[in-house]
């Protein structure tokens, strides 16, 4: 309401001011001149809220249109659409953390086995997969060791495999495979036993050293 | 009391011009003249206060200083012809006085163009193109 007030004080100044002038003037042929000026400032004080209105209106049009505009593009395929969009959202973020934490229980894996058993390890390979509970489940682990060449004390710690080191300086094809073997079946069961998985998804390699 | 000393001066003149009518009449139009300007300038002060009023008036209500600086021009430019047209009529010269006259229509025709100008292009601005 405060505009209103000062609108009419505006207005009704003007108008006292304008007779002032008419009073003030000396003779009347002047009198048309100045009240000519006069009358067209009243009439741009009366028209003044009119004018903010149409200066505004256009100001507020163009808002409109352009919020109108920003709002379609996004909401004509809104809901479906959105949908979609978090599906794959969802669907890329659980592959991400799947293989997130593969890359995490392969490093894991290599690190443990590399400082338990002494070996190289080539290649690890952990494969999950979601199961009803929404948790990774690891579905496979494959693992190709290789042995050291100087890796002394690493067998030393592993008391079953020292006699066998020895053998494999005597350098007899058939215990080396054998020892393989037996090594292969202790990663193997150390793998099951620390991640808990069952036997037949657990293939451990190792290979010569070259 | 400057409306006693006015009246005054104006009868005293008046009985003194037509005293001297009779023998100079060259002398009797300049006292005349002179009474004129002596009563104008008097007065002038007057005008002054009227004005500051106006302006304060002004400023509340907000009018663009540019507007009522010309009106105030045109009011002075106004009061000045008149009085040069008065002296000259009194001259006997009555068509001097109406160029005086015709001359300060014209320049408050040309203080006003600027008003006119404003107002003009802002009523333009508001209709759409």
């Amino acid at each position: 309401m405060e505009w209103i007030s000062d609108w009419l004080k505006q207005i009704i100044l003007l108008v006292l001011i304008a007779t002032f002038f008419d009073l003030i003037l000396p003779n009347h042929s002047m009198d048309r001149y100045v009240k000519l000026v006069m009358g067209l400032l009243i009439i741009m004080a009366i028209l003044s809220p009119i004018f903010q209105l149409l200066k505004n209106d256009s100001n507020l049009s163009h808002l409109a249109v352009a919020l109108k505009k920003g709002w379609d593009g996004k909401e004509m395929a809104s809901l479906p659409e959105i949908r979609e969009k978090t599906e794959t959202l969802k669907r890329s973020q659980d592959t991400m953390i799947q293989q997130q934490t593969e890359k995490s229980m392969e490093q894991i894996m290599i690190q443990h086995v590399q400082t338990k058993f002494g070996v190289e390890v080539v290649r690890a390979k952990v494969k999950t997969d979601w199961n009803q509970q929404k948790a990774p489940e690891i579905m496979q682990i494959e693992m190709i060791t290789r042995m050291k060449l100087n890796n002394k004390n690493a067998f030393s710690k592993m008391k079953p495999i020292e006699p066998v080191h020895v053998e494999i300086k005597e350098s007899t094809t058939p215990s080396k495979v054998r020892e393989n073997k037996t090594l292969e079946k202790q990663i193997a069961e150390y793998i099951m036993q620390t991640w808990q998985v069952m036997p037949s998804k657990v293939h451990v390699q190792v290979e010569q050293p070259v | 009391m400057e409306i006693i000393q006015v009246v005054g001066i104006g009868i005293i003149v008046t009985f003194l011009v037509l005293v001297l009518k009779e023998q100079k009449p060259v002398f009797a139009f300049l006292l005349a003249t002179f009474t004129g300007i002596i009563i104008f300038i008097a007065l002038a002060g007057k005008i002054a206060e009227v004005i500051r009023v106006l302006e304060h008036l002004a400023t509340q209500a907000h009018v663009n200083n540019l507007f009522f600086e010309t009106i105030l021009k045109i009011v002075g430019i106004a009061y000045i012809a008149e009085f040069g047209a008065q002296v000259t009529r009194d001259a006997g010269q009555g068509s001097i006085a109406s160029k005086i006259e015709m001359a300060g229509k014209l320049l408050i025709m040309v203080m006003a163009i600027p008003i006119i100008t404003v107002i003009i292009e802002t009523i333009v601005q508001i209709l759409p193109a």
